[in-house]
Parts: structure tokens; C-alpha cells; sequence
């Protein structure tokens, strides 16, 4: 049965065009912004490239795996300044959540209120990765895989040839990349088991896409950071820190866990096989915050299926009456996808126009981008590191959002000195460190005000201090 | 001899789990203040309602929940010092262990699949091993859930056991909310689906409802959801579970296997009654992960069980071992554990502690800052001092823990929370801001050690 794509195209749209009114602004946009000019001028992560911005991580090889995400970024930010990056994220959102509603919906065509309602904590825990980074087109990308997964499943050959090309765009979009080809690589051993006449097309789409993962600027290295991220997530950040479920988002995906559970507890079907798909992701999004609406998305399509079943059994248990869920007495059918698709074009077009045009800066040291010194030596606040690479390119930053150069060395020193560790001044004096420009309550901001350095600006947000 | 016989398995791993608690020496912070409090009431005859520890919070009410368990804590130390309480903690540990293994083949699981996923379950729940009135949680969650169990099946007998562990366990720890969660939900289920023990199960949920109100903290229940809601988090172990680190891995491990054994062959009301909400509690600190592993080991045993069958639909039958040997074989390992005891440390691993600030304490005078993990030791071996914090945290709870973080993290008010208290000593770990930033401000050294460094007001 052909699935209507009325309601995805309305609820996407819908969600696309809520998220122009959101502020822009996240902090690794900027430096996400200036890898991507450097890219569209054929400069993919050199080491030249990358020493203008920091002066601590000089002649770092740099991670290339996000080049393609942060040419579309500096594309769109090319074309219409920050309403361009909002556009971009709009149409990006609106593709991500029709993609988990079409999911869903193809479940149970016959019942789209309840597919939708399956699909809910996949939507809304979606919301915490709406941001404008090569990021968000990595969730699409895992979103369209899980499209994909019921008919490569079933054995649908044509299916299967688009994974490789998929794995492609991924990998050079996103270093998610390397969840889809562990997936890939598992859904190819579950369909030449269940499949064993199409055993050589699903081995060649495992192969292929493993060969696509190597497609990148970085080759082999594009593995080197969504390796390190899964195994020693930077917890300090907190997006890489544990889900904690007293927490929104962490809530969401508690309830996303549990109704799995308990569908998979009450439901009279068996599934055995997105056990396959569904325990790995769960792993993978136990392990950190950033990690957590992956699961949602990938349990939405289950719950959609078996989640009326479930709640069927449990409403005669507790001897209580189901609500009657709405059923289309008829499927809309192409044309009435088409109009839809316009309709939602225009929202998005009209709310992309009358959107969010400048960043919300308000989190950043705005006043005192001026004050800072060119050239080498100041310490910087981790979270203000992408804006200073935008805001002040002639003033290379000690640290920013790029975490992988910075790993060891700079960041003990960091952490040294902001936190003022034992060795904090040697430290200053080692590197040469001449301005520091950190939030009023870190512990160096307020032993600079003990000793009396002298404090060029300061504001709620920020504090500047030029070491004596 | 029957006896032996049938639960040679749970003998066996209790063996087993005394054998291994049993050579850990006591390192646990809280152990001290725990031990501290139960002596003063051995000593006063009285249960101790009020803080006399601090200088902070001094004769302040705090929480008495643990009463008996401190007492019991104390008694066991009075009779065998160090070396008693680590034999006391493996006893402990050995009953839990008994008890999971029962739990572990209510599902019919054969040997090698219970042993497979209980073996799992204790090595987790070493995290638990500690000197604290905690365990006293940890051995009567599988013991009641196993007398629930029993109950299920038909023992009336079990139910009657049930409502005096609550009474127990309310005066022995805070957790025993949990028991009365588990009581609840066989309650429900048996409700639901019209069972003939669930006139019985009301009954003893009600007695246990009742009699867990005998206890000197008559709302603790309450007072255990407010933790468990809002858990301080700069405690590690009220911190999530990262599945990264060992215990993390092996709980994930097991909610891994439960969704995967659900999606195999589904479940029942029961099933979903327990693991929802423990899973929750178990995802919202790590303290809690026990619960769930245990909880979902007869269902993931059982599951392996059947997956088992399904990968080798004819195994080789295993020959059970006649009864007398099966009972020689319980008794034999029982005797071996046993004589593990010889080897119970004789003392505290103190390695983590100020132990080289000892006699500088004692001599010192004024209002001593500490580091808040060291407060328990530093009551028990420098009772002379009165301490800024200390692992009992509710009576710290906001005010003077967010004074003592902006003091040690070196925040902009760190100067005055030093002089609302007239702080004169400090003892610190060496890399703490504070601890920095006295050094620089001119504060004497007193005592240095790798880990610690006493300070003192110039």
C-alpha cells in the first residue's frame, strides 16, 4: 500500500516553519561558518587554514568530516546572511520530522493519529538537535536510514542500492556517519540471514557503503572522530554528558525506552528483527545527551506498528475502553500530496522571509570583541571560541568547539588555568598567555579580581583581564 | 539434607559472593559517620535526632532512618572491628547472592542460563559491597522479591514474612520504599488479573504500609521521593549511570537484554510493573541500578533459556548431581567461604584519606573546612573537630553545600562565606582552587600529603 505523504509533509512543514521563529546562534556555528568558506575556496581542513583560527592547535591536520555540512552552511549563509542559515535549518527540521512522521505513518497508513502519536518523542527530543550544524543533517540522514531499513528488510533491492549513496553524502556530512554503517553492516547479516537468495546484494551493499565511509577528504580518518566521540565522550560538554533522566529531554527519551519496552512486553507480534536495529541505537544513545533522540527515531516506525496493539491488550487488561483512534475511510492520494507539498512550501518560504534574521548574541562577549589584542595569547572561554573565530579573525582563539585539536595538552592547560589548578600562573607564563576572557564566576576570573589584575571590560556575561 | 540439596545453585553462589565481599577492606566514607552516630547512641541510649558533628549545622534535626542500621553497624565493628564488619558485609552480600539465584530460575531457567545472567548480576552489584546501612537495601530487595515470587506461586507463608522485613528494613535504611513499590505492583497485577492471592497481597501491602510507619522518621517515604526526583548530582554515585564505565556497562547490558528478550517473546503485567519504574530509577542515578538488574534477572535468565533452545533444540541433557552430592558439594563450598573469613582485612583501606593530617587536626583550633568526601572520616578519627560537611547531606541541604562549593570552586563569594563562618583551617586536596588560592593568599601549611594539604589561617 503507497503510503499518503499528506500528514508528514503538513507536520514537517509545520515544525520547519516554527523553527524560523527560534533564535540562531549556536556557538560552533561560526567556526562551522568559516570551515565552510575555506571549503567552498577549495581549503578542506588544511593545517594553513585551521592556524589562522587557533594559536594553540597550529598545524593540526584537522577533521574533514564535516566539510560537505559546513559547505552548506556558509552556501546558504552566502546567499542570505543569517536568514539564509534559518532558512536552511527550517527546510533541514521540516525534512527531519516528516521524515519520522513518513516513517511512522507507513506503519499504519490506515491510522495516522496514532502513528503520529507513536511518533511524538521522536519529534520533540528531535527539537534538541534542531541547530544550525552539519549535526542536524547527520539526524536526517539516520532519519531517511530508518525509512530505508523496512524495505532493505524485506529484501527490496532498490532499497538497497540507495544505502551506499546515502553512507556517502553522511560521511561527508557528519560524523554520525559511522552509526549508519554500523547498522548497515548489521541489517546486511540480518537480511542474508532471513534472505539467503540476496545474500551477495546485501553483502555488496555493506561493502559498498564501508567503501563510501572512505570517500572523504579524511579517507580512514573520517573514522578517527566519531570513534573517539563514542568511546571517550567529552562529558565537560554537556552535550556529551550522561542522560540524566530528572531532565526535558531526558524524560522524553525515558518515555520513548519505556513504551518500547512496554510494547514489546504486551504486544502479540514478535519483533525480532528490529531488535537488531534498535538495541545497538540504544547503547549508542545511553551514552550521551547528544545521542538521545536517536533512539526515538529509530523506535518511532516500532512503536507506530505494534504501540495499538500494546495498548489494546493493556486497556482489556485493566478492563478499561480505548478511545477509537480516527481511520481514513479513504487514502488521499498523489495529487493531494502535491498540493500539500505546495502548501507547505510556501509556509516554509513565508515563515523562512518573516523569520529570525540576526543571531542571538546575547550569551557572548559582544563588547569586548573590540578590546581584544591581535595576534596570539588570549585564553579564551570554550563556549565562546566559534564566535570569537567569526567575531575576531584577526585574534586565533586557545580554544573552541572543535574539541578534537585541542585534546590533551591545550585542554589540561585550559582547564588548569580556569580552574585555577595548582601550576594556574606557570601555566600563563609557559604559554605566553596575555588576555583571558572568561565568564565573571570562573574561578580565574574571580582570582584575577583577588590580585587585582587589571580588568579591561567586564559585563554579566563575560569578564576581560590583561595579564599584568 | 533435601534442603541442601535443592539449592545447592543458591548456596553455592552465596558461597561465592561471601567468598569474594569478604577480602574488600572498608574504604567507604559514610562508614564512619554511620558508625560514629551508632556509637553515640549505644552510648546515650537515645536515638540521635540532632546534629553533633558540624559546625555548620550544629543541633540541627537530621534524618534518623537509618537508626537501626547504624546500630547494627556498630555492634557488628564493637564485636569485631574492621574485620567483623567486612565478615558482616559478606554474609550480607552472601544472602543477597542466595536469594538472586532463587530469583534467577523463577523463570525456569535451566542451570547454565540462570548462571549465566546471575553471575553477571553480582559482579555488578559489588558497587553496592559497602559499609553502610545501603546494604542492608541491598540484600532485602531480592530477599522480599523472592518471598513475592514465592507468594505468586502459591506460599502463603512468604506474605506473612513480608510485612515485618518492611518494618525492618524502615528502621534499617531509607530504601525500603522500594519494597513496598514491589509489594505494590504483585498487588496490582494480582488485582488485574483477578488472581486468588490478591485479597492476600492487599492485606500485606496494607500491614506494610502500617507497620513501615513505626519508625522515627515516620514520612520517609516522602522524603526518599524528593531525593530520587531531584538527586544531588555532585555526588557520584547520585550521578546517572554513564554505560561507559564498568557498572554502567553491565546495567546496560541488562536493559539491553530486556528489551531484547521483551521483543523476543514478550512479557507480562507483572514484568512491565517492575521494570518501568525501576528502570527509571536506575537511569536517575546510579545508586539505583541495582535494582533493576535484579529485578530483570529471572526474566533475562529465563529469556536465555529459551533463546538457548531455540540455537540447540537437542542439547546433551545435563545429569543433575544425586542429592547427597549435591548436598556435600553446598556444604563444602559453604565451609570453604567460610574459611575465607581468616582472610578479612584486619583494617580500613585509608588510602584515599588525610590520614597524615591527623595530628595537626587534633591540635588545631577554629572552624575547619573540609573536603565534603573526608567529613565522615574526620568524625570518626578527629572527633575533637567539628566539620564544615560531611556525607549526611540532607542536614547540608541547599544552604550550606552551595556555600561550601562556592568556597572550594573558588566562586566570587568564596571570600565570605570563609568569613561567615570565621573559617581558620582548611583541609583540602591540593589541586582545589581554594586550596590554590589560600597558598598564594599567604596561608600557613600545616600538614601536606600527596592527596591532602591542611592550611591554616596566617
Amino acid at each position: 500500500m503507497r503510503t499518503p505523504l499528506v500528514v508528514p509533509i503538513a507536520i514537517g512543514a509545520f515544525f520547519g516553519a516554527i523553527s524560523t521563529r527560534l533564535p540562531v546562534g549556536d556557538s560552533d556555528v561560526f567556526w562551522h561558518l568559516v570551515l565552510g568558506r575555506d571549503a567552498l575556496q577549495g581549503n578542506i581542513a588544511l593545517p594553513e587554514a585551521m592556524s589562522d583560527l587557533s594559536w594553540t592547535a597550529l598545524r593540526f591536520p584537522g577533521s574533514s568530516d564535516q566539510w560537505f555540512g559546513q559547505t552548506l552552511l556558509a552556501l546558504a549563509f552566502d546567499a542570505g546572511s543569517w536568514r539564509g542559515i534559518v532558512a536552511l535549518r527550517a527546510l533541514a527540521i521540516a525534512l527531519l520530522v516528516g521524515l519520522i512522521v513518513y516513517a511512522a505513518v507507513r506503519e499504519r497508513p490506515t491510522r495516522p493519529l496514532g502513528a503520529v502519536l507513536a511518533a511524538l518523542p521522536a519529534v520533540a527530543l528531535s527539537r534538541f538537535v534542531w541547530t544550525e550544524r552539519p549535526e542536524l543533517f547527520g539526524v536526517i540522514c539516520f532519519a531517511l536510514l530508518v525509512v530505508l531499513l523496512r524495505p532493505v528488510r524485506a529484501g527490496d533491492v532498490r532499497a538497497m542500492y540507495w544505502i551506499p549513496p546515502l553512507i556517502l553524502v553522511w560521511a561527508n556530512l557528519h560524523g554520525s556517519f559511522a552509526l549508519g554503517a554500523v547498522l548497515v553492516m548489521l541489517l546486511a547479516i540480518d537480511g542474508a540471514i532471513a534472505h539467503p537468495r540476496l545474500r551477495s546484494i546485501y553483502a555488496a551493499m555493506a561493502i559498498g557503503s564501508l567503501i563510501a565511509t572512505l570517500l572523504t577528504p579524511a579517507h580512514l580518518d573520517a573514522w578517527t572522530a566519531p570513534g573517539f566521540h563514542l568511546l571517550h565522550p567529552p562529558r565537560q560538554i554537556q552535550e556529551w554528558s550522561v542522560p540524566d533522566v530528572t531532565t526535558l529531554p531526558g524524560s522524553i527519551f525515558a518515555l520513548a525506552v519505556f513504551a518500547t519496552l512496554t510494547t514489546a512486553l504486551f504486544a502479540s507480534a514478535r519483533a525480532v528483527r528490529d531488535a537488531v536495529v534498535l538495541l545497538p541505537v540504544l547503547f549508542v544513545s545511553l551514552i550521551a545527551t547528544r545521542q538521545m533522540p536517536l533512539y526515538a527515531i529509530a523506535a518511532a516506525p516500532y512503536l507506530a506498528a505494534h504501540g495499538g496493539d500494546a495498548a489494546t491488550e493493556i486497556a482489556t487488561l485493566l478492563r478499561i475502553r480505548m478511545p477509537a483512534l480516527a481511520r481514513t475511510v479513504r487514502q488521499p492520494g498523489r495529487a493531494a500530496d502535491g498540493v500539500m507539498l505546495a502548501i507547505g512550501a510556501v509556509v516554509l518560504a513565508v515563515a523562512g522571509a518573516t523569520g529570525i534574521d540576526v543571531p542571538d548574541l546575547s550569551g557572548y562577549p559582544v563588547a569586548a570583541v573590540p578590546l581584544l589584542r591581535p595576534g596570539p595569547g588570549l585564553l579564551n572561554q570554550y563556549d565562546w571560541g566559534g564566535y570569537l573565530i567569526w567575531a575576531a579573525p584577526k585574534t586565533p582563539v586557545f580554544v573552541d568547539g572543535r574539541l578534537i585539536p585541542f585534546l590533551g595538552s591545550v585542554m589540561d592547560d585550559y582547564t588548569t588555568v580556569v580552574g585555577v589548578h595548582p601550576g594556574w600562573r606557570d601555566v600563563i607564563a609557559r604559554r605566553g598567555i596575555k588576555q583571558i576572557l572568561v565568564r565573571p564566576t570562573d574561578p580565574v576570573a574571580v582570582r584575577a579580581r583577588d590580585l587585582g589584575w587589571p580588568i579591561r571590560a567586564s559585563s554579566d556575561t563575560f569578564v576581560l583581564i590583561d595579564v599584568p | 539434607m533435601k534442603w541442601l540439596a535443592r539449592n545447592a545453585f543458591p548456596i553455592g553462589l552465596a558461597a561465592a559472593g561471601f567468598t569474594l565481599a569478604v577480602g574488600y577492606p572498608t574504604g567507604d566514607p559514610d562508614t564512619y559517620w554511620h558508625l560514629a552516630s551508632g556509637q553515640w547512641m549505644l552510648d546515650h541510649r537515645a536515638i540521635l535526632r540532632t546534629d553533633i558533628f558540624s559546625s555548620t549545622v550544629s543541633g540541627q534535626p537530621y534524618s534518623v532512618g537509618e537508626w537501626l542500621g547504624e546500630i547494627v553497624l556498630t555492634l557488628v565493628f564493637n564485636a569485631g572491628s574492621w574485620a567483623g564488619l567486612a565478615i558482616f558485609r559478606a554474609l550480607l552480600v552472601g544472602i543477597a547472592a542466595f536469594f538472586l539465584a532463587r530469583l534467577s530460575r523463577r523463570g525456569g531457567a535451566p542451570l547454565v542460563a540462570a548462571l549465566l545472567v546471575v553471575v553477571w548480576a553480582l559482579v555488578f552489584s559489588k558497587t553496592r559491597w559497602t559499609d553502610r546501612p545501603a546494604i542492608f537495601t541491598f540484600v532485602l530487595f531480592p530477599v522480599v522479591l523472592d518471598l513475592l515470587y514465592q507468594a505468586r506461586a502459591g506460599s502463603r507463608r512468604a506474605l506473612v514474612a513480608i510485612p515485618p522485613l518492611i518494618l525492618l528494613w524502615a528502621n534499617l535504611h531509607g530504601g525500603y520504599a522500594v519494597g513496598m513499590a514491589l509489594v505494590l505492583a504483585f498487588a496490582f497485577e494480582a488485582l488485574v488479573r483477578r488472581r486468588p492471592d490478591a485479597a492476600p497481597l492487599v492485606l500485606t501491602l496494607a500491614a506494610s504500609i502500617a507497620l513501615s510507619f513505626v519508625d522515627p522518621e515516620t514520612f520517609g517515604v516522602a522524603g526518599a521521593a524528593a531525593h530520587a526526583l531531584a538527586p544531588p548530582r555532585f555526588i557520584s554515585e547520585e550521578a546517572p549511570p554513564d554505560v561507559l564505565e564498568p557498572s554502567g556497562f553491565i546495567f546496560a547490558a541488562f536493559v539491553l537484554g530486556t528489551l531484547g528478550v521483551a521483543l523476543l517473546y514478550g512479557g507480562g503485567l507483572l514484568d512491565a510493573l517492575l521494570f518501568v519504574p525501576l528502570l527509571w530509577l536506575g537511569l536517575s542515578a546510579q545508586r539505583h541500578l541495582a535494582f533493576f538488574v535484579f529485578a530483570s534477572t529471572p526474566f533475562l535468565a529465563a529469556g536465555a533459556a529459551r533463546i538457548y533452545r531455540a540455537l540447540r533444540p537437542h542439547p546433551a541433557a545435563l545429569r543433575p548431581l544425586p542429592p547427597a552430592a549435591a548436598a556435600t558439594l553446598a556444604v563444602l563450598l559453604v565451609a570453604g567461604a567460610l574459611a575465607s573469613a581468616v582472610g578479612a582485612p584486619r583494617d580500613p583501606d585509608e588510602h584515599a584519606y588525610p590520614v597524615g593530617a591527623i595530628a595537626a587536626l587534633k591540635t588545631g583550633s577554629g572552624t575547619l573546612l573540609n573536603e565534603y568526601d573526608w567529613g565522615g572520616f574526620l568524625i570518626y578519627r578527629v572527633p575533637e573537630r567539628k566539620v564544615f560537611v560531611d556525607g549526611r547531606l540532607f542536614p547540608y541541604f541547599p544552604a550550606v553545600l552551595t556555600e561550601y562549593r562556592d568556597a572550594v570552586e573558588l566562586r566570587p563569594d568564596w571570600k565570605d562565606v570563609l568569613a561567615k563562618y570565621d573559617v581558620r583551617e582548611a583541609l583540602l586536596m591540593p589541586a582545589k582552587p581554594l586550596a590554590v588560592a589560600l597558598r598564594e593568599d599567604g596561608w600557613k601549611v600545616r600538614a601536606e600529603g600527596s592527596n591532602f594539604v591542611l592550611l591554616t589561617k596566617p
